[in-house]
């Protein structure tokens, strides 16, 4: 690659006019020379060096230095999307497509920032282009099905994503998508195997092990599930799938909590009971203060299920398990704001202990 | 003269596909730099000129053979020849501005664009082939590439253009600055794309390389490939196909 500058010249009368956009077309003397070169400027963008330009009034002068780090414009217009420039990545991967309608790389990553921004009809077109020119572009066809399932095509969808692992069998996408498309479906078992292997492929991919989780989940394979969940909150600490796999926990924690107790819990009604007489001789302040160190206490997870697992409070004496705790906490709710939700419905239980000590709900 | 031994296996694959022999000859004053003349009327077999002295022989044969060998693997009744009628070598000169030139040379024009026309869209299928299939040639495709696109930068010097009419020049132009895009980023030589792009052949190269791109690569769809570029390059009916007869 040359180092030197490369020099073109061309007389300004062989400028076509018609290039520059239609409002700028009639403008004369240094207002059109001035048009000229920002247009020339402008369609030097991406070619894979740095242009100067000069326009005089009898000529063009264009000097070119190729780049060692030329970026194609599809490159840089997927740079941008990583950044979180969604506008200007998606501008410039039109304008390179505008180049070179078959260029792979700006139809996927414009398909697939399209799909995100909810352009879905477009978004297919252009992935059902890029699989016709270039089916074996990676996870081209994993694109075309998450647009496909976007679009609520979900059998489709998957006849895309086995495409995919036909044309690619380690694409952890592939695998991926499609444990999440046939578990949409009801085919859990097959979908099952597939997550499997994408949190093997992608074992940092919080996304992924929420649909193994929600997937184990639905198939009754609660252990399994439950530590899947846990893989979720590690990788996506405070974030939405965090949150998503808190309430699956719970889901579970519940189940086994009813399966291990009957309709009625003795022990949860029994707390509940004890936690309404405390508080009853309490002020609200004190009720808040050992509601919301629970609550806190909780947000690292309780162990419900347990009863050997002991829990010490600042603000209450003695030792608590992980149920007792809970109990103590909803009743405190009850008290200090009703409408707050723990994730963990043992009302039944509450209901019968204010009965019993002739409180309102 | 001894040829590469991928270069011998074409010769051998045009042999066997045509039924004629293949001979490769030196022409000293031959202006391009190399040809083929497929046997016809007679001819004992297909002769492969080149420019004697050139360093890159056996990429210059083997890209000669790849036209012999896309015409013969198409069945025999998809074979063709482009051909113009008289009235259509009118409409393309015309069409492309010859109209003020003597009748020999603007004829010579025409026929010269409808074989560049031809040279360049199916050479570009050719020329990939060649770049993914036979890399023992890489550097003289590499270096007779190079040439070409040197020689096309040339030819949008203003002395050269003023000489012909604006519709030839552009057509002419339009092909070249394909092959500068397409050879500049496959070779990293985007400085050979910058003329092309100042002048404001951009959106012709988007309408041929689209046609490229969507176009089989088959050598069926040759003809197809054509017919999608004549109408962008203001060629449309100034050329027909005739089926290929070895007489």
């Amino acid at each position: 690659m040359p180092d030197t500058p490369h020099d073109i010249q061309f007389p300004l009368a062989d400028f076509d006019r018609n290039q520059l956009p239609e409002d700028q077309r009639e403008l004369q003397g240094d207002a059109y020379l001035q048009a000229i070169r920002e247009h020339l400027i402008g369609q030097f963008v991406g070619q894979g060096g740095a242009a100067e330009v000069a326009v005089t009034h009898d000529r063009v002068i264009i000097r070119w230095k190729e780049s060692d780090k030329a970026e194609s414009l599809a490159d840089q217009g997927a740079n941008h999307l990583k950044q979180g420039n969604t506008e200007k990545g998606i501008a410039t991967l039109r304008v390179a497509l505008e180049r070179d309608p078959a260029d792979a790389a700006a139809l996927f990553n414009l398909g697939m920032s399209l799909v995100e921004a909810r352009h879905v009809g477009e978004a297919l077109e252009l992935l059902e282009r890029l699989v016709a020119i270039a089916p074996d572009y990676p996870s081209a066809w994993v694109a075309l099905g998450v647009a496909q399932g976007s679009f609520g095509e979900i059998d489709v969808a998957i006849q895309s994503f086995r495409e995919a692992l036909a044309r690619h069998p380690q694409d952890p996408f592939a695998h991926k998508n499609l444990g999440a498309a046939l578990s949409q479906s009801g085919q859990l078992d097959e979908a099952c195997d597939h997550l499997k292997a994408a949190v093997v492929l992608l074992p940092s991919d919080a996304q992924a092990w929420l649909n193994l989780a929600m997937n184990l989940e639905q198939s009754g394979v609660t252990a399994e599930a439950e530590t899947a969940y846990q893989r979720v909150i590690v990788l996506d600490p405070g974030g939405h799938l965090a949150e998503k796999a808190e309430a699956g926990r719970n889901r579970i924690t519940q189940i086994k909590f009813r399966n291990a107790g009957g309709a009625l819990r003795p022990d949860v009604l029994t707390y509940c009971g004890d936690a309404i007489k405390m508080f009853d001789a309490m002020p609200k302040e004190d009720v808040q203060r050992i509601t919301l160190e629970i609550a806190m206490l909780g947000a690292k997870g309780l162990s419900v299920n347990d009863p050997s697992t002991k829990y010490q409070l600042r603000s209450l004496p003695g030792d608590f398990t992980g149920l007792h705790l809970l109990c103590i906490e909803y009743v405190g709710f009850k008290i200090i704001d009703p409408t707050v939700d723990i994730g963990f419905d043992i009302s039944a239980e509450y209901a019968e202990a204010c009965r019993l000590h002739g409180q309102p709900q | 003269m001894p040829l590469a031994p991928e270069v011998q296996q074409l010769i051998q694959q045009v042999e066997q596909l045509s039924n004629r022999p293949v001979h490769v000859m030196e022409e000293t004053d031959l202006k391009a730099r190399a040809t083929v003349t497929p046997a016809r009327r007679g001819a004992p077999g297909h002769i492969v000129r080149f420019r004697p002295g050139s360093p890159s022989l056996d990429y210059l044969v083997a890209s000669q053979l790849q036209f012999l060998i896309r015409t013969f693997t198409c069945p025999a009744a998809e074979r063709w020849d482009i051909v113009s009628t008289d009235t259509e070598r009118d409409l393309g000169i015309t069409a492309m501005g010859l109209g003020e030139f003597e009748e020999p040379l603007a004829r010579m024009m025409i026929t010269s664009i409808i074989t560049q026309l031809r040279t360049y869209s199916i050479g570009f299928r050719v020329d990939d082939w060649i770049w993914k299939n036979l890399p023992g040639l890489r550097q003289q495709q590499e270096a007779e590439i190079c040439s070409q696109l040197a020689e096309n930068e040339r030819a949008l010097k203003p002395e050269t253009r003023q000489k012909f009419p604006k519709p030839l020049v552009d057509a002419n132009s339009s092909m070249n600055a394909l092959y500068a895009t397409l050879w500049g980023e496959r070779l990293h030589e985007t400085r050979f794309v910058i003329p092309f792009v100042a002048m404001g052949y951009r959106g012709k190269v988007a309408e041929l390389r689209a046609a490229l791109h969507e176009t089989p690569d088959d050598p069926v769809c040759d003809k197809m490939l054509i017919e999608r570029w004549a109408p962008v390059l203001g060629l449309t009916g100034a050329f027909h196909f005739k089926p290929y007869t070895s007489d």
